[in-house]
C-alpha cells in the first residue's frame, strides 16, 4: 500500500507564503492541506482614521503586483460611496492602466513562474543561458505593460496619479501615439508567446466548480460591471458579501469563503469561462490556438487562459488609445465629492481573480472597511482540486506528486502577499 | 564569492506586498547583467528553494541579502535572524524593512482590537463562533502550528544588526541597480548607511518652481487644480518633500500629488513626522494663535500624514493607549 508524507513548508514560486501538507497511509489520505502561514498586513483595521483621498494609495499597498487593481477597485469604492461620476476620460484611462497591469503581472506568472515548470528547470533564472530568446521575449512585454502603468500612474508599481474623481497627470497626445505603435508592434511577440504555450504539456486534470466574475454586455468586464458566477448567479457589487461569505479556520490567518457550493473559483478562467463572448476577436483566435473554450474545468489551464487575457489587453488598448486619441485627452479637475459622509464598494477583476473594497465615511474619514482579495476567494477551491488530483497521481513517485500539486497551486498564481506570503510542500 | 567569482545573492521577503521583489524584476534587461555578476541562491518568489537549504548554509555563505518586508510575525523574525547568520551583508530593502511602511500604521492600534475587527466585525465575516486565528490547533491528523503574530509592527534594524538600509515603497530600479553595482564593486559606504538614495531631499530634486511659502489654508487635491510646474507645499497642499531623502527623482510631485515620504528622513533627521510638522509649523501664516489652530486644523488626519511611512521607526514607534475610534 502506499505511504507518502510530503510537507512542501514553504512553497516557492509563488507571490506569497504558504504551504502544501500531504498524508497519505496505506494509501488512505489522511491529510491534503493548502495553508497559509504570511503574516497578514490588516488593513481593514488600520485604514480607519484616514482620509477618503489616501486610501487608494495606503490600500494598493495590500499587493505590489496588482497595486493598480486595488488602487483602482478602492477609488470606485470611495466614489460610491461620496457619490462621485468620473468622466469617460477617467474611466477610459484607467481601463488602459489596468490592461498595462494586468499585461504585466500575467507575463510574470506564465513566462516567471509557470514556464521554469514545463522546461524542468527551478526559476526563470537558468532559462537565460539556455532559453534566452524566450527571457527577452518576456522582458520586452514586461518593459511595455511597465511603461504603459508609468504613462498614466506616474510610476509602475503603487500608482501615484490616480485619485479619487479623476487623475492629478495626463498623458500627452504623442505619448498615447507612441504607446499605440508599441502596442501594435507587441503583437509579433504575442503571437510567438501564443505559439510556445500552445505546445505545453498542460497536466490532464478536470474538477467542475462554481466560476465568479464581474461581467458586462458590452465589455471583457474588469472594472465595475456585475457579479456572476458560472452556476447562474448575478448580484450588484454593493451585494457582494452574498457571493463572498467570509469564514475563519483557526489555523489560518487568511479567510476562505464560499457560495452555492463549498468552494468556487477567481482568476483568468473564470473569467473566461463566464465573458467569452466579451473577448476582443484576436483573443479568440488565440484561445482557438491554446484549445481554450468554455466550459474550461482544468485549473491548471487558468495559466493558459492569462496568455489570452494579454492579447485581449493588447487589442483592447490599441483600441482605447484610438479612442483617446479620437476624443483628445486634456487635464481635467478631479470630480468633487457629492458629499463627504456614506457607504460604497467596488469591485474590480484583477489579474488573479475579483476583488471588493467596502468603505464607510463619516466626514471624509474612513470609519469601517473591508477588503476581499481574490486569493482568499480560491483557498478552498485550491484545497479542493488538490483533494481531488491526490488520488489520481497517489502512485507515482514522491518528486512528482510534488511537482504536481506546487504546479496546480502555482496554477492559480496565488498572491498570498494579498492576504495578507511562501509555499512548503510538507509529506508529513 | 562563490567558485564561478560570481556574488552570491539571497532575496527575501518578510511581511511585505510583493512590490520590492516586483521592484527587482523591474531592473528589466539589466537582470540579465545581474545574472552575469551575480548567483542568487535564495528567492523564494521567484525560485525553488526551501528554508532548509538556507539552513543548510554555512554562516556566513551569502555575500549579501536585500530582505524586505516589515518584522509582523515570530516567523518574520526568526528568517531575519537566520538570513543575518547566513549573509556577510544584511541590507534592510525597501520601507517595509527600512521603516516600517504602510504595514506600520498598524501600529495606531494594538493586536486585540485588529483581530477583532478583521475576524469579527467585518461585515463580510460570518463567524458567528467567534472563531480567531490560534498559536495552535489541534487537528485529527495532528497539531498545526502558525506563526505568533506580533502587538508590534518592527522594522528589521529593531530586531537585527542592518549593515545598510534601501530606502523607498518600492525603490526605484536605477537606484537598485546603483546599489547592485557598489557591491559588485565594492564600493559600499561605511555600514549603517542609506543607500540607492542621496543625501539631499525630495524638494532639492523636484522640478517644481519653490518661492517664499505663506500658508492661509490647506487644500484637499479636489479642491485645487494645482498650478503646472509650481510647488505643491507652496499651493497649499501638505507635501512630505521637504521631510523626505532625495533619491526618487521626485517621481510624485512631477505628477501632481504631493510625496508621502516614502525615502524615509533625509539625513541627520530622526523623525520624518518631526520633521514635516516643523517644516508646516513654519510656513503657517497665522497672526493669531486662534487662526494658527484653524489653518492646522484644516490638516486631514495628521498623523497619517506625518508618519505614512514611518511610524514603526520613528520616536513615537507605536500607540501607547487605543481609543475606541
Amino acid at each position: 500500500m502506499t505511504t507518502v508524507k510530503i510537507d512542501v513548508h514553504h512553497l516557492t514560486r509563488v507571490e506569497g507564503h504558504g504551504d502544501i501538507v500531504i498524508d497519505v497511509q496505506n494509501g488512505e489520505i489522511k491529510t491534503c492541506r493548502f495553508e497559509v502561514v504570511e503574516a497578514p498586513r490588516f488593513f481593514e483595521a488600520f485604514v480607519r482614521g484616514r482620509s477618503y483621498l489616501e486610501l487608494s494609495h495606503i490600500t494598493s499597498r495590500i499587493c505590489g503586483i496588482c497595486s493598480v487593481g486595488h488602487a483602482t477597485a478602492s477609488l470606485r469604492a470611495t466614489e460610491n460611496a461620496l457619490g462621485v461620476e468620473p468622466s469617460e476620460q477617467t474611466v477610459l484611462l484607467r481601463k488602459l492602466n489596468f490592461h498595462g497591469e494586468l499585461i504585466d503581472s500575467h507575463v510574470l506568472h506564465t513566462y516567471y513562474l509557470v514556464a521554469p515548470d514545463f522546461l524542468g528547470v527551478g526559476s526563470v533564472i537558468p532559462l537565460i543561458e539556455t532559453h534566452r530568446e524566450v527571457v527577452e521575449r518576456a522582458l520586452r512585454i514586461k518593459k511595455l505593460s511597465g511603461d504603459l502603468c508609468a504613462m498614466i500612474g506616474g510610476r509602475h508599481t503603487h500608482p501615484v496619479a490616480l485619485t479619487v474623481g479623476g487623475f492629478t497627470h495626463f498623458p500627452t497626445e504623442q505619448e498615447l501615439r507612441d504607446m499605440q505603435q508599441r502596442l501594435i508592434d507587441a503583437r509579433a511577440d504575442m503571437d510567438v508567446t501564443v505559439a510556445l504555450f500552445a505546445t505545453l504539456p498542460w497536466p490532464e486534470f478536470e474538477r467542475e466548480t462554481e466560476y465568479v466574475s464581474l461581467h458586462k454586455d458590452d465589455e471583457y468586464a474588469f472594472i465595475d460591471g456585475t457579479i456572476v458566477t458560472s452556476d447562474g448567479f448575478s448580484y450588484p457589487i454593493s451585494e457582494y458579501r452574498k457571493v463572498t461569505n467570509e469564514w475563519c479556520v483557526p489555523f489560518s490567518t487568511a479567510k476562505w469563503t464560499k457560495h452555492n457550493r463549498d468552494a468556487y473559483m477567481v482568476g483568468a478562467m473564470a473569467r473566461m469561462n463566464n465573458n467569452f463572448d466579451q473577448l476582443h476577436p484576436r483573443a479568440k483566435e488565440a484561445a482557438a490556438k491554446l484549445g481554450l473554450k468554455p466550459l474550461m474545468t482544468n485549473s491548471y489551464l487558468n495559466s493558459a487562459a492569462q496568455v489570452v487575457e494579454m492579447v485581449h489587453c493588447i487589442e483592447d488598448g490599441i483600441e482605447i488609445c484610438d479612442r483617446l486619441l479620437t476624443r483628445g485627452i486634456q487635464p481635467e479637475k478631479p470630480v468633487e465629492p457629492a458629499t463627504l459622509s456614506g457607504e460604497g464598494a467596488g469591485s474590480c477583476d484583477v489579474p488573479r481573480g475579483i476583488l471588493f473594497h467596502n468603505y464607510v465615511y463619516e466626514d471624509g474619514i474612513c470609519v469601517r472597511a473591508n477588503c476581499i482579495i481574490p486569493t482568499n476567494q480560491n483557498w478552498a477551491n485550491v484545497n479542493a482540486d488538490m483533494q481531488a488530483l491526490l488520488p489520481q497521481i497517489i502512485d507515482k513517485p514522491q518528486d512528482e506528486i510534488r511537482l504536481a500539486m506546487e504546479m496546480l497551486v502555482r496554477a492559480y498564481d496565488p498572491c498570498i502577499s494579498c492576504s495578507t506570503h511562501l509555499l512548503n510542500v510538507t509529506f508529513v | 564569492m562563490s567558485h564561478n567569482g560570481k556574488l552570491k545573492l539571497g532575496l527575501y521577503w518578510a511581511a511585505s506586498c510583493g512590490g520590492c521583489d516586483i521592484a527587482i524584476v523591474e531592473l528589466r534587461e539589466k537582470i540579465l547583467d545581474l545574472d552575469a555578476a551575480a548567483e542568487i541562491l535564495f528567492w523564494p518568489c521567484a525560485m525553488d528553494f526551501k528554508i532548509k537549504d538556507v539552513e543548510a548554509m554555512p554562516d556566513g555563505h551569502l555575500d549579501v541579502c536585500l530582505f524586505n518586508g516589515a518584522i509582523r510575525s515570530t516567523e518574520n523574525e526568526h528568517m531575519a535572524h537566520l538570513l543575518r547568520q547566513k549573509a556577510q551583508v544584511l541590507v534592510a530593502f525597501g520601507s517595509c524593512a527600512h521603516e516600517g511602511c504602510i504595514p506600520g500604521l498598524a501600529n495606531l492600534f494594538d493586536r486585540q482590537s485588529i483581530f477583532e475587527r478583521v475576524y469579527l466585525e467585518t461585515p463580510s465575516t460570518d463567524n458567528p463562533a467567534g472563531v480567531l486565528p490560534q498559536l495552535s490547533t489541534l487537528m485529527p491528523e495532528g497539531e498545526i502550528v502558525i506563526p505568533q503574530l506580533y502587538n508590534t509592527v518592527k522594522t528589521l534594524a529593531q530586531v537585527e544588526d542592518v549593515d545598510y538600509f534601501v530606502p523607498g515603497c518600492p525603490p526605484q530600479a536605477p537606484q537598485i541597480w546603483a546599489v547592485v553595482e557598489a557591491i559588485l564593486g565594492g564600493a559600499l559606504p561605511p555600514k549603517g548607511s542609506v543607500v540607492g538614495a542621496n543625501e539631499k531631499t525630495v524638494c532639492d530634486e523636484c522640478p517644481h518652481r519653490r518661492e517664499e511659502k505663506r500658508i492661509r489654508r490647506f487644500y484637499r487635491p479636489h479642491e485645487i487644480i494645482p498650478e503646472p510646474g509650481r510647488c505643491l507645499f507652496d499651493q497649499g497642499i501638505i507635501c512630505a518633500g521637504p521631510a523626505t531623502r532625495g533619491g526618487c527623482g521626485a517621481l510624485c510631485p512631477s505628477v501632481g500629488m504631493p510625496c508621502r515620504g516614502c525615502y524615509g528622513p533625509p539625513p541627520n533627521v530622526i523623525d520624518q513626522g518631526a520633521a514635516l510638522l516643523s517644516a508646516v509649523a513654519s510656513v503657517v501664516d497665522a497672526d493669531t494663535e486662534e487662526e494658527a489652530a484653524r489653518i492646522v486644523g484644516e490638516i486631514v488626519d495628521p498623523i497619517g500624514t506625518f508618519y505614512r511611512f514611518s511610524l514603526p521607526s520613528s520616536l513615537l514607534h507605536r500607540v501607547k493607549r487605543i481609543e475606541n475610534l
